[in-house]
This record gives C-alpha cells, structure tokens and sequence, in this order.
C-alpha cells in the first residue's frame, strides 16, 4: 500500500523527465493569428508529442527568437508582413543552418514549395490540409532528416578534410560514373579545375579488384600517369566508387630515364674493347660483357658461374686469389697484372682494376675492367731485349778500349821504366855517350805515350760509346786548378797568369775529368805559343743556359788559313817551338769532341802575332732529381742537407703509391728507399719499379735502419746489386755512394 | 857493445812493401825502383796469389795494379776488407787503365791513398812512398 505509492510515484516521475528531455521547441512564424491558434490545438491534442510552441508574428521577431536559441525546428509561413518566399527561408538558414524548416504555404504555391525545399526547407505543409496527425509527425520526420543530413554534412566535412591535404588524388564517382567530388590533388592530377571536374564523367574504366595504370592527357603539354584504385562507397546516401589516383608520372619518368640509360651502357658494354666483369666476394663470375670472346675465346655464357680457374694458369691462381682478397678488403686493385690463358692456351696479360661494390655496408659484387696488355708487354720486352743488346755492345766496345788501353801503356811503362832506371844509375854506372842515347829514347818514349793517350780518346770520341762520367762541378775552381798545374812552367817562361773568374762557384753537372782536359789543352796550348812576358788569362761566365770559358793568350796567334781546319786531327803548325814541345795535334780535336759531348760549342778568335782566344761553352744540364721515400721527415732533412753539397734536386715520397707514381712520372736518377716502415713496402715498390721499362734501371740506394730481410730482398733483387747504407747517416758514405750509383757502371 | 833494443831493432827495419802486378818485368821495375830508395820489396803476380801474400805477411805498403787474371786490384782489395788490421795498409794503385772519376770513386771505399798512371814518373812515385811510409 505505502510501498505500492511509492513506486508509482518514482514510475511517475521517471516518465515525467524522460518526457521533459523528449519535449521539443518549434518555433512558429506565422502572422495570422487563426493560423496560430489551429496549430495550437492540434499540438496540443496529441499527447504524445511534448510540444512546446513559441510563436512569432513577423520574421524578425522569430529571428529574434532563435537567437535566443533552444529551437530544435521552425516552423516558417512563406507569407510574412516583413518578408515573404524564399528570403524568409533563406534569412532563417542564415540563422541558424543547421535546424530544420518546414514552410506553410498556400494551396496555390506549388512552385514556391518546391523551391523552398530545394532550398533547404525541409518540408512543406499547406496550409488547409493540416491536421492533428499531419503535424506532428512532419515535425519528428522533419528533425529527423535534419540530423541524417547534418550527420551527413559531418561526415562529408571530416571526408573532405582527410582528403583535402591528401597527396593523392581521390574522386568520389556515382553509378552513374559523374565526378561528385575531387580533391586539391586531384585538379592538380588533373590539370583541371574543382568546377570543371564536378559533373564530368570519369574516362576509365573502374575496376574494383585490381590497381590500374591510366594515362591522362593534358590539354597543355606532357600526359600525366597514375596509379587508380576503386573502392565502392557512399556519397549522399547513394551508391558510389572512391577513387584514389597516385601520380607516379616522376616515376614513369624515371623509368624511362632508366630504361635508356640501361640501354647506352648496354651498347658501351657490348661495344668498348676492354672486358668488363662482375664478381661475387666468392670470386664466382656473375656478368661480363661481348669483349671478353675477343680476348679469351670464351663467349659470356660460357664463363659466368664459374671461378676464374678456366681462364687463369695455375700458377697465377695464388696471386689472384690475393688481389680478390684486397679488393674484399676494401682497398681495391689498381693497374694490376695478371697472365691469363685463352681458350687456346695461349697466354694473354690483363690489366686489371676493381673496385668492391657495398650496398647498406656490405661488400655485394666486385666490379672491374680488364685490359688486354698482351702486345703492350710484348713490345716492353722487346724494347727491353734491344736495350739489352746494345747494353751489352756498349760493354764489349768499353772492354775493348779499356782493354787496348791497358795493353798499349803497359809495354810503354815497361820501355819507360827500363830507360829511367838506367837514366838514374840505378842499374849501374853509364857513359856520356849512354846517357844521352838514353835520355832521347826517354823523350821520345814519352811523345809515344802522349800520343796513344791522345789516340784513345780521339778513338772513345769517336766510337760515341764513351759516357760521360756526370757529377757536381765547381767550373771556376777546375780551371784554377788546371792553371796551377802549369804556373811553374809559365813562371820559367815569364808568362803572367791572370784569372778572370767570378766570385760565386760555378755549380755544372758535368764530367770532371773532361772538363779538366778541355782546359788542360787549351792551357797548355797557350803556354806552349805564348812567348817570354806574354800573358794568358781564363774567364768563366755563367749565362741563362749555358757556362761560357774563355782562355786568351798573347801569342803566336793562328793563320786565317789555318782556322778552318784547327780542329780536326792532325792539323799541326808552328812545330818550331822547341825540344819537349811535340804536340800531337789532337789537343783540340779533343776538347771539340769534349765540349760537344757537353752540349757545347767550341770556337776561336786568332790574329797572327797578337794572341789567340779559344771560348766554349757547356750546357747548364740538370742537376739529377733524387726520390726519397722516408716516413721520417728527420731523416729527408739529414739526407737533402748531406746531398746538398752536390746540389741534386729532391723530390719526396711518403708511400708505395705515389713512390712509384712519380718514379714513372718524373725523370729520377736515384730513388732512396727505407724498406721497412709503415705504409710502405719497401720490397713491393722495388719489384714494382723492377717491371716497368721506364722505371726498371733507375739505380736504387736502400737506406735502413733495421735489419733489412735478406730474403725479401733477394727476391727483389735476385742479383743484390742494390747498395745498401746503414744508420747512423755518414754524410761521406753517402754522397760517395750516391755518386757512384748516378755514374752507373 | 850496447844492447839493442827491440824498438831500435824494429825502426832499423826496412819498410816492407808488397807489388801486386802481373807484368813481371814491369814489376821487377817497379820493385827494382824501391829497393834502391830503400825499401824491403815482394812481388806477386796475380790476384790470389797477393791476396795471400797480402794476409799471410807484414806489409806497410801495398803497390797493385787493377787490371789482372783473377779478378784484379778491386777484387784484392774487397777480399783484405773483411780483415780490419790489413785493410788500413795503405794503398798505391799503379795501373794502366783510364783513370777517371769512377776508378777515383770506387777507389774511395778502400785505403787508397793515390791513383798513379802507368807509364809513370818515377820521382814522382818515389816521392809519394816516401811521405807514405818513411824509412
């Protein structure tokens, strides 16, 4: 009973709030006031609709009112005293667009009701055909189709959104294939604007289950390209196909660049000469172009997937293995030989250089070219074996001259000797008449050696054979020396000596002892026709290119007719000139041959009892380029400063590569080498040296201050002819030793 | 009679010096030339033989021509490097080869003292014994 009340009354006032939340607002503008109070009625009547009703006479009272907010649908006569047809529908959406409207109009208004709905009205009532049920119901449908299409706009404005700053392109397409929508990147896909798109049909074909490529054509230039997928979809209720596009035109493009590209290299690759390969880090062929059946016989097919042992002699598969194993190591080959067999078995030499291939760090491929050297190598040796040939003529003509040197003065030293020790009474007492004999013989033993002396050197001259003996001369200091050997003799004759020289040394890569006899005979030719109180004086100038000498005297002077042929042999003239003074007349014929060997010219100014000057002039050659190649800049310095006296030039080398780089580069004379510190492998770059023609005969000084490994040594240097010089540097030893090695022998 | 001592008896010693030449009639000269200057004299004829005779004895003076069977003076003298006593015994080369800046260099590695041409001038030669070895 009171339990029974109680429940009823909660039942109760469940009921009353879930009617309070169901009750609606409908705001009626409507002006006459029968109108108002019809609709009254009948919303009251019905009891389930929890309707509540404010009312507004003019349009702006009921815009007023919605401003106030808290309408859920409007309610709007079309005939107002303040505005009337679509402008009170249209002012109203102004108002607030996202409630419903349903217009009264009259009987007649067919027009005006479907405008008014395609406006935006939601629905129509005319006016006499209202009724209680009608009403109601027009206003729940009518909010209801408000909220499905404002959830419809929702959902088209997130669509919209997630497809406006889409990269892609996306089009919505009905059924009937009409462009509904497309976004941003679609009018750019398309070159097309948003309006002119809308309405269009879409061109291609939709497939639903698969990615198409379509071409689209421009009006204005280049087509484009994408990729189309098709989904089903809706769109305004209906029906329809989402339709995304990716532009891959810089794709296709690409693709196409690609494409011929592949192509060019494909031509070079089957086109260029040198074989070029591809090698797995396991040294299985994986690619190698059309060249390679030109050098080995062996068509591409026939070689990739194997290893390198069909092409390659057993005894080279050491050496190759090696080198795939630097290349796997990251450094690469370089200019590397290898010999190779063809198909034939015929040998063949490669050039080969390779580098590795890395993709994401790892070593994938060894890529390189090989170059056919075969002939190269061929025409090496055979240049090799002809310098060889004619090393080896230079050596018998320079053992036969020694040899007949040594032969001649020998029976001459004995003849002399001989005289000599009875001349000085050593064998016994002699007569006059003995002594005399004697003393002519002696004499006369002399001219003959004089003359064979001369002889040998006309003769080496002559042979072209004879090198000259090149090292660091000071000109000025040979030519003082030469005077004081013949000051005595030009003191007894009263002949006064005068030295024109300059102050500075005179530094001239030349022979020493050539030089020495080129002054010697012109010296002693001038002591020996210059008379009592003559003067004999010698310049020396240094010029741009070559040293001018000059040696003047005031003597008997040379006849006009006897200058043209002065210096060819024996030319002899004014042999009046005393006991002890037989000239051979080769004196000049070998200072001409001298000086020419230098470079120089030799010529002569004479007037017949005035004097006579002979000048010639040698020419400035280079002094010699030393390589040293040292990890220790202490010891370039120690070196340079020692071998600085010899004025050679330097250049340096810090390891192998650029060792042998400028050794084959630039002309050396020497190369110094430390053989066993880092970076450099001091035995690697002899044996590199070794078998390049141009680099094989430069003379090698090995300078090292730890042991040196004998072994490694011999092997590259089977016959040990390369001199070694040990630490601590003696500054003697090694500019002797550097002499000698520039000398070669 | 005063005793005589070792050092008295050693400076009344003559000189010794060894000619490595393999023209004897030249080297009968030669040797000839320095006994009457003074001089204790040998003679050997080829490269093995003054090798030997170069370990073997006392020398103050080694006289040696280059051009001999055998291998000839520069052979000799590597073979004497490796004994340091005989290889400070200075050293006149007497020889008939063209002496030029290579034989001078060469020379320069060993204790040679002078370079002498053949035929020579005997006073000369005399005179540089005698600065090199005083008797």
């Amino acid at each position: 009973m009171i339990q029974d009340k109680k429940r009823h009354s909660s039942k109760k006032a469940a009921m009353k709030s879930l009617r309070q939340s169901a009750r609606l607002k409908v705001l009626l503008v409507e002006d006459d006031p029968d109108d108002v109070r019809l609709i009254q009625e009948m919303l009251r009547e019905d009891a389930h609709t929890l309707i509540d009703l404010e009312c507004a006479s003019h349009l702006t009272k009921g815009l007023e009112k919605l401003d106030n907010g808290g309408i859920d649908v409007v309610l709007l006569d079309l005939n107002l005293p303040d505005g009337c047809g679509l402008d009170n529908v249209i002012k109203v959406q102004e108002k607030a667009e996202h409630l419903p409207i349903i217009v009264l109009t009259g009987l007649d208004d067919e027009e005006m009701r479907n405008r008014a709905v395609f406006k935006g009205a939601q629905d129509f009532l005319i006016k006499g055909e209202i009724d209680a049920k009608t009403l109601p119901r027009a206003i729940h449908h009518s909010i209801e189709r408000k909220r499905v299409e404002e959830s419809f706009r929702a959902s088209e404005s997130r669509f919209r959104k997630v497809t406006e700053r889409n990269a892609d392109a996306i089009l919505v397409v009905d059924r009937r294939k009409i462009i509904r929508f497309a976004n941003p990147a679609a009018e750019i896909l398309f070159g097309m604007k948003k309006e002119e798109l809308l309405g269009q049909p879409f061109q291609y074909g939709l497939r639903k289950t698969e990615t198409a490529e379509i071409k689209i054509d421009h009006c204005n230039g280049d087509p484009a390209f994408a990729e189309m997928r098709v989904v089903d979809f809706e769109w305004e209720g209906e029906a329809a196909y989402l339709v995304s596009l990716r532009d891959i035109t810089e794709r296709m493009r690409m693709e196409e660049a690609l494409k011929a590209s592949e192509e060019k290299l494909k031509i070079i690759l089957e086109n260029v000469n040198d074989v070029i390969f591809q090698v797995s880090p396991e040294g299985v062929l994986q690619y190698v172009n059309p060249a390679v059946e030109k050098v080995y016989g062996y068509k591409p097919k026939e070689l990739v997937g194997k290893g390198f042992r069909k092409i390659t002699p057993s005894a080279e598969m050491p050496k190759v293995m090696r080198a795939l194993k630097n290349v796997l190591s990251g450094k690469g080959i370089k200019n590397f030989e290898v010999d190779q067999i063809n198909d034939h078995g015929k040998p063949v030499t490669m050039e080969v250089n390779a580098v590795p291939i890395r993709r994401e760090g790892k070593i994938v491929t060894v890529q390189g070219v090989m170059r056919n050297i075969t002939e190269r190598k061929q025409a090496e040796q055979a240049l090799r074996d002809s310098l060889e040939k004619l090393r080896r003529l230079d050596e018998l003509k320079s053992n036969f001259l020694s040899s007949v040197s040594h032969e001649l003065r020998t029976p001459i030293a004995i003849m002399r000797e001989g005289v000599s020790l009875c001349l000085d009474g050593i064998a016994g007492n002699i007569t006059d008449t003995q002594q005399e004999l004697l003393t002519h013989s002696l004499e006369s033993i002399d001219r003959l050696a004089h003359l064979i002396s001369d002889l040998l050197d006309v003769s080496n001259i002559e042979s072209g054979q004879f090198r000259l003996k090149r090292s660091s001369l000071d000109v000025c200091e040979m030519a003082h020396e030469v005077m004081n050997r013949y000051r005595s003799e030009a003191r007894e004759k009263s002949i006064a000596f005068v030295e024109e020289l300059p102050k500075k040394p005179v530094k001239l890569f030349a022979d020493k002892d050539k030089i020495s006899q080129i002054f010697k005979n012109l010296i002693s030719n001038a002591v020996r026709f210059t008379n009592s109180g003559g003067k004999i004086s010698i310049g020396v100038v240094e010029n741009k290119d070559v040293v001018e000498c000059r040696v003047t005297d005031t003597g008997i002077g040379i006849a006009e007719k006897n200058l043209p042929s002065l210096f060819s042999k024996f030319e002899q003239f004014g042999r009046t000139d005393g006991p002890g003074y037989r000239g051979t007349g080769l004196g000049l014929t070998i200072a001409k041959g001298l000086v020419e060997k230098h470079g120089g010219k030799i010529w002569v100014e004479s007037e017949q009892n005035q004097g006579t000057t002979f000048w010639f002039t040698l020419e400035k050659v280079l002094f010699p380029k030393i390589l040293i190649t040292y990890n220790d800049k202490t010891v370039i310095q120690q070196m340079k400063r020692i071998l600085s006296e010899d004025n050679y030039r330097f250049v340096e080398a810090f390891d192998e590569e650029s060792a042998v780089r400028i050794a084959k580069k630039e002309p050396i004379s020497l190369i110094v080498l430390d053989l066993t510190l880092l970076n450099m492998n001091g035995y690697e770059i002899i044996s590199r040296l070794k078998q390049d023609v141009r680099t094989e005969h430069v003379p090698i000084l090995i300078s090292s201050g730890y042991d040196v490994d004998e072994e490694r040594l011999g092997k590259v240097d089977s016959e040990r002819v390369i001199p070694i010089i040990r630490k601590p540097l003696q500054p003697d030893e090694l500019r002797n030793k550097v002499k000698k090695l520039m000398m070669g022998d | 009679m005063h005793p005589t001592y070792r050092g008295e008896k050693k400076m009344a010693e003559k000189k010794r010096i060894l000619i490595v030449e393999d023209e004897i009639e030249f080297a009968k000269m030669v040797g000839l030339r320095l006994r009457s200057a003074g001089y204790q004299v040998a003679l050997a004829g080829d490269t093995q033989i003054g090798t030997r005779k170069l370990m073997e004895e006392d020398w103050d003076l080694l006289v040696l021509d280059l051009m001999m069977p055998g291998g000839g003076g520069f052979a000799l003298l590597d073979a004497v490097q490796k004994d340091p006593l005989k290889a400070q015994i200075p050293v006149i080369i007497l020889t008939g080869k063209t002496v030029d800046e290579g034989v001078r260099l060469k020379a320069e590695t060993y204790n040679v003292s002078d370079i002498i041409m053949k035929p020579y001038e005997s006073k000369v030669f005399i005179e540089k014994i005698k600065t090199l070895v005083p008797n």
